[in-house]
Formats: C-alpha cells, structure tokens, sequence
C-alpha cells in the first residue's frame, strides 16, 4: 500500500515500552504510526500530521493529556474533529478526566490501558470504521 | 437705776440663759443621738463599702477569667450582637485573620470579613451562617450551623476553616451569636496529599504490569516468530501471573480508596441490568472454559436507578467472579435482579426500603457455618477457598461491603458449604448515596 494512502494513528504515551508495543502492533495491523511522548509533542505532530485517530494518555509530563486534548479541540476544523481515544489507568470516576470528556465532546472513546492489547486494536478499528457524524457522547467505561 | 431693778434683771437674764442652756442641752443631746445615728450609718455604710469592694474584686476576677479563657480557646471566636455588628473577637481569631479586634468592633461582620466558596466565588451576604442564624426569628431549640468554610484574611489570602456558629439566646430572645471556628489548612492539604497519592499510585503501579501485559500478548502473537511449546507455556504463566498482579494493585488501590476517605459517589441515573448484563458478556470467556452454565433472570428490565457506575461494577464483578472461581466445573451460576417493596423479605431478610435486589447464587464450594461471620473482614479468606485457591487476596469481599456500607447498600448471603452460596445485593430505588 502507498504510504500516503495508509491510515494515519499518532501514539502519544510518556511509557516508553508501553508506546513502543502499541506502535508495533499497529504498525504490523498495517498503519501508519506516529509516536510522541508528551502532550506538547503530540499536539505539534497532531496540528502539522493530522492523523486519522490519536491515542492518548491522561498522566504525562510536561503537558498532559487532558490538556493536549483541550488545545486541539481549541485549535482548528480538524483539532475539533480527529477521534481521541483516552488510555488511562485512572478509575473512570475521577473528576478530572470526567470533566475534561464533557468539555472536549464530540468524538473519544475511554480505555483501560491494562485492556488488552488486542482489545484495543479492535476498538481503533470499528471507531476508523464509522463516520464521523456517529461518534458524538460515545463513552467507553471498562 | 433701783437695786430691784437691777436684781429684777439680773434674775431675767438668770432665767434666759437658763433656758439657752436648756436649749443648747437639748440640741446637744439631739446631736449625741445624730451622731449616734450617724456612727451607725457610717458603719453599715462602711460594710457596704466593703461588700461592694468584694463583689467588685470578684466580679473583676471573674471577668479576667472570662477574657483570660476567651482569648486562650485554641479556636478563633468571634461574637456578634443581633444585627451581625462585632462585639468582640479573641487572640485567635487576631492572629487568623490578621486584624485587630478595635479596627472591627462594631462593624457589620458579613460587610467586614469576606467569605468565599471553594472555587472562590464570594458568598453573598444573605448566604452567610452568621445571617442565617440571627434570621430565625424563634429562639426555640438551640439551632447551631457547623460546616466548612472559606474567610478572606486582612491580607486577602483564603483561610479555610471548620466553624460552628451559634446563636446567644436572651429571655427567648436571639440577641447575637458566637463563631467558633478553626484553621484546617492542614487537614485540606493532607485530604489533597491522599487523592494525589492514590491518583500516582494508580498511575505508578499499574504501568509496568501494563506493560508486561502488552508484551507477553506481542510474544504470543503472530506476528513475532513462532516460540516452542516450553516458551508458550512459560509465556502463559507469565501472563497469568502478571493479570494477578494487576488485580492485586487494583484491589489495593480500592482499599486505601476506601480507608483514605479519598471516596467519592458519582451518581447518574443508569440502566442497571444491562450494566449487569455487560459484565456477564465480559466474564462469558471464564464462565464457559469453565463450562458453567448460566442462568439469568431480569423479568422487570430497563430500570433505571442512580448509580455510580464503576463503583457498583466493582461489586457485582467480585461477587460474579467468585461465583466462577469457588463453583466446581460444569456447576450452575444464577443472576437474578428483582424489585422488592418496602417491607418485604427476600434471602431471609426484611427490607426497610424499596430495593432493586441482585441475586448472585452458585453451585459452589459454600462457605463453612464458622467463616461467615468473618467472610467481609479484610484479607480473611475462608479454609477452603484457602485450599481452592492460594492466590486470592482475601480482598474482594471486603471492598464490595465497604462499596455498599459507603453507597446505602446492602449485602447479605445463605450458605451452606458443598451446596453453594446465594450472596444478596440491596441497592435503594432512590439510588446510591454517600453514607459517611
């Protein structure tokens, strides 16, 4: 496949092993991986690659998750559109990251991050599968 | 002049003088008694002087008793008269707050002293405790108000603090109040220093079994070569290994939750069987490599109840999957959910309240009549799960309980060891609700 047809995912997850695995597997599942590993990194390759779909992490240095979400959701057409899919190990209860979903709708999904790694591929699949119009108040809670 | 003449007068004036001396007698006497009267008089007033020397010194004792404990209580004290004006303030309340008590008397207190919600926002006047209790117009009872709250120091910097306000009652009459407050800046910081801890305790502890998870999976993929028989077994044990240490932390985790008082009930209103639903359709891969059968039983379904969703998850999951594990292969696993009325018994139990129940009953091992009194004790875990199952953390139990007694649940179970177990969850229709 041309690699500008490839579907575009950016990986941004301060765990170095953790985001090399991710980037691997989807990598082998045929995409396209982009890899930051802080919220500032992200969302510069966010705003100059615009990837088809962003998995990100809540708990990072420098600039954290919820705060690049928030920036690109603020930032263009694109920023306001591009899927999210949260990975955090937080329970789904705290404030935090409840607070910064309801303001950053449309568009994200929540996953565990000790879901499995299959698991995960398989929801980045069927969230790439759908129009983008279907994706508003999706919350996945494991 | 005759000699009569002079006799006469000699014995006139005899007689005027006689009667000046009677007089002057007289009135001598009549002085005796006054001073008399007056020495007496003198005397009592004497002793009244003295008795009113006493009650003064007593009286002063008492009132440099009172200021002396005034300014000595540990907490800041402020007390007003009926409209809010200051009366007085002690050492305390100078030193946390930073003003003097002579810059504030008689200054309206909500005029003078801001208060502030936590998020910073000024609490109108109308809002302050000290208005609503001179507002009550009965002085029936003695109504106090006690709650955390937020004044503005003279320097503008938030001082927060835990306060109890009262009113000072007068022949039935509110006629001021009395604030007694105290700096709890301490006790925010520690409350914030536990949610932080466990916020990055999660965070920390669960990263690397995370990361052992995703790469045992990639090992045993497709996609990384092929590993010997010995190398895939070994991988699996890895693995196996690794998800109880994830459930471990997990459940560690839950419990400094719990005992930290870092516990919060987010409550939103939730169709409750198909979450229970959605945690049977996860649990189906163990139920059947185990080859239960499983039962269920919604007749009412789409009822709505406030939930906390991961909370009540947390419970139906642990009392599911001990179902799972303590029920022998090719046993029977029953979920039941019914509504039972106020005054109605199910499982041997009368409600006092409207309840959505959850019925969770196996084929299992039982727990032994001598266990069940401990079976929600923290890390007990009954002899013969013991034997089943070294591994269990003996936590399980205990979280759900805790989950409940903090949520207005209820859990109860019937037992009987090698016959099985029905573990009943009671959760009020009017929803979960933080019980201190």
């Amino acid at each position: 496949m041309n690699e500008d047809k490839k579907t575009k995912i950016l990986i941004v997850e301060d765990d170095a092993v953790i985001n090399k695995v991710y980037a691997e597997e989807l990598r082998d599942q045929g995409y396209l991986v982009l890899t930051a590993v802080n919220g500032k990194e992200g969302l510069a390759l966010a705003l100059s690659e615009k990837p088809d779909l962003i998995l990100l992490d809540i708990l990072m240095p420098i600039m954290d998750g919820s705060m690049m979400m928030e920036k690109l959701r603020e930032s263009d057409l694109y920023g306001k559109k591009v899927p999210i899919i949260l990975l955090t190990n937080l329970s789904a209860n705290e404030d935090k990251i409840i607070q910064a979903i309801v303001k950053n709708e449309p568009a994200y999904y929540l996953v565990k991050s000790d879901w499995k790694l299959s698991a995960v591929v398989e929801k980045i699949k069927e969230r790439l599968s759908r129009p983008q119009e279907q994706s508003q108040n999706d919350v996945w809670r494991s | 002049m005759s000699d009569k003449t002079i006799i006469s007068a000699s014995n006139k004036r005899a007689v005027e003088l006689k009667v000046l001396a009677e007089e002057k007698e007289s009135i001598r006497r009549k002085l005796v008694v006054t001073a008399k009267k007056l020495a007496v008089t003198a005397k009592e007033r004497e002793i009244v002087r003295r008795k009113l020397a006493v009650t003064a010194e007593g009286l002063e004792q008492i009132r440099a008793r009172n200021e002396a404990m005034l300014a000595s209580i540990g907490d800041g004290l402020v007390a007003t008269d009926k409209s809010g004006r200051i009366l007085f303030v002690n050492k305390v309340f100078e030193k946390l707050l930073g003003w003097q008590e002579a810059e504030l008397r008689g200054k309206l207190i909500f005029k003078e002293i801001q208060m502030i919600d936590d998020s910073g926002k000024e609490i109108p006047a109308s809002e302050r405790p000290t208005v609503k209790i001179l507002e009550e117009h009965t002085a029936h009872g003695t109504r106090t108000i006690s709650g955390t709250y937020n004044y503005v120091r003279k320097d503008k910097t938030r001082l927060p603090v835990a306060m109890t306000l009262a009113p000072v009652i007068l022949d039935n009459k509110i006629i001021g109040s009395i604030n007694v407050f105290r700096d709890i800046t301490r006790e925010k910081e520690i409350d914030k220093a536990k949610s932080e801890f466990i916020t990055l305790a999660s965070h920390q502890l669960k990263t690397p079994p995370t990361a052992i998870k995703l790469l045992t999976e990639r090992l045993l993929g497709s996609n990384i070569g092929t590993l010997t028989e010995k190398q895939k077994e070994y991988l699996g044990d890895i693995h196996s290994t690794n998800e109880r240490m994830i459930e471990l932390v997990n459940a560690l985790l839950n419990v400094s939750r719990i005992e930290l008082g870092a516990f919060t009930i987010n409550v939103e209103e939730k169709n409750v069987c198909a979450i229970i639903q959605n945690i049977l359709d996860e649990l189906q891969p163990i139920i059947d490599k185990k080859r239960l059968q499983l039962k269920t039983l919604f007749p009412v379904k789409n009822i709505l109840l406030m939930l906390d969703e991961p909370l009540f998850r947390i419970v139906i999951n642990n009392l599911v999957t001990n179902a799972i594990f303590f029920t022998a292969e090719g046993g029977e696993i029953q979920v039941e959910c019914e509504v039972v009325e106020k005054g109605q018994s199910i499982g041997e139990r009368l409600l006092r309240e409207n309840s959505f129940v959850v019925v969770i009953s196996d084929t299992g091992l039982g727990i032994p009549q001598k266990d069940q009194d401990k079976l929600f004790t923290k890390f007990f875990r009954a002899d013969n799960a013991r034997n089943q199952s070294p591994s269990g953390t003996g936590l399980g139990l205990y979280i759900v309980k805790s989950v409940l007694d903090h949520s207005g649940g209820l859990i109860w179970f019937i037992s009987k060891a090698a016959e099985g177990t029905a573990f009943y969850v009671a959760i009020p229709m009017t929803g979960m609700r933080v019980i201190d």
